[in-house]
């Protein structure tokens, strides 16, 4: 079973509902965010389009980030049999060499402090949490690294409770920004899977990897608008 | 025991007396030298990139900080960290030569 994102660009119209259920979920540190929204303009007046791409951690087959983190020595970084790529937050050194060569800007540096989601209003939802009552990739630390885990806390339910069918389809075992999606822009599953809905988008919509020239082999696809960057 | 301990310390003092003299105007006592951690915390480590690239590589700052940026997913997935990164086609070119760090992998057929 290998997880992959199918994130269709045609269809998004830049609500960025994915970057709020991913906020909420992972309570990320403000300005440290999981998951980004890039907006830019292709094509010459008067046949413009507006082309919206969010980004997230592309857990690449190869990543570049745990590359650097094992070159550091901290091997903090791995890549699960499901192919998810986390970060042990305990391990981190907060050297920021993850940051510096992932081609996508993906992982994100904690500052000083850990700030609260909404600063100056009170905790709020999973941050109510105790902290040792949190998933370990929610046990938040000051000066350490931070990216999408693919809602790792949710696919691992799922496979404890044996629901791996149920991945992309309930929301307690699917990454919270993909069935958030109003437009259907976002698909979630398992690429090993020739029959899932993920594998079959991918194929028939020739969903292409963006920045192949990385040769990280991301596992998350897109399909573009024409003149998008790739 | 404590005969010799006194022993001990005016021949330390007899002999370094003349080096602190020579030392007159910063004779303060040397602190103790603190051990090394084992894994010390490098927190933002952005002294040590440059220090790699800078003195132990010789790169120039413009060779990786273009003011040609065409990345521009990059560039705005960066927006709210104010600084402008630098463009990862800069880091791959160096990072695929013999006896570099591989960061990414080989290029694609």
């Amino acid at each position: 079973m290998k997880f992959v994102r199918l994130i269709d660009t045609k269809r998004c119209m830049g609500c960025r509902a994915c970057l709020a259920s991913c906020a909420a979920e992972n309570h990320f540190t403000p300005g440290s965010p999981w998951n980004v929204m890039v907006e830019y303009e292709v094509g010459a007046y008067p046949a413009v389009k507006k082309v919206y791409n969010t980004m997230n951690c592309m857990h690449c087959e190869k990543p570049a980030c745990k590359a650097a983190c094992d070159a550091v020595g901290a091997k903090a970084i791995s890549k699960n049999k499901y192919g998810v790529v986390l970060i042990d937050y305990d391990k981190c050194i907060g050297c920021g060499y993850c940051a510096a060569v992932c081609p996508y800007g993906a992982p994100q540096m904690n500052g000083d402090a850990l700030e609260e989601l909404y600063p100056g209003k009170g905790k709020q939802g999973a941050e109510t949490l105790a902290y040792a009552e949190r998933h370990p990739t929610h046990r938040k630390k000051a000066k350490v690294a931070e990216k999408c885990t693919f809602c790792w806390h949710k696919l691992e339910k799922a496979i404890s409770d044996g629901k791996t069918d149920r991945i992309g389809k309930e929301q307690q075992y699917t990454p919270s920004c993909d069935l958030i999606c109003p437009t259907q822009a976002r698909v979630f599953g398992d690429a090993d899977d020739p029959n899932s809905e993920v594998s079959k988008l991918i194929a028939g919509k020739k969903a292409v990897q963006l920045k192949k020239r990385f040769n990280t082999a991301p596992q998350v696809f897109y399909v573009l608008e024409e003149g998008a960057k790739s | 025991m404590r005969t010799l301990i006194a022993v001990l310390a005016a021949a330390c003092a007899v002999a370094l007396t003349p080096a602190l003299a020579a030392d007159a105007p910063a004779a303060k006592p040397a602190a103790p030298k603190a051990a090394a951690p084992a894994k010390a915390k490098v927190t933002f480590d952005l002294d040590k990139m440059h220090d790699v690239h800078e003195k132990k590589v010789g790169m120039e700052c413009a060779d990786c900080h273009t003011k040609t940026h065409t990345d521009i997913l990059l560039m705005k997935a960066y927006a709210n960290k104010g600084d402008e990164p630098v463009d990862r086609n800069v880091c791959v070119a160096c990072h695929r030569q013999p006896r570099k760090p591989a960061w990414y992998g080989p290029v694609s057929k």
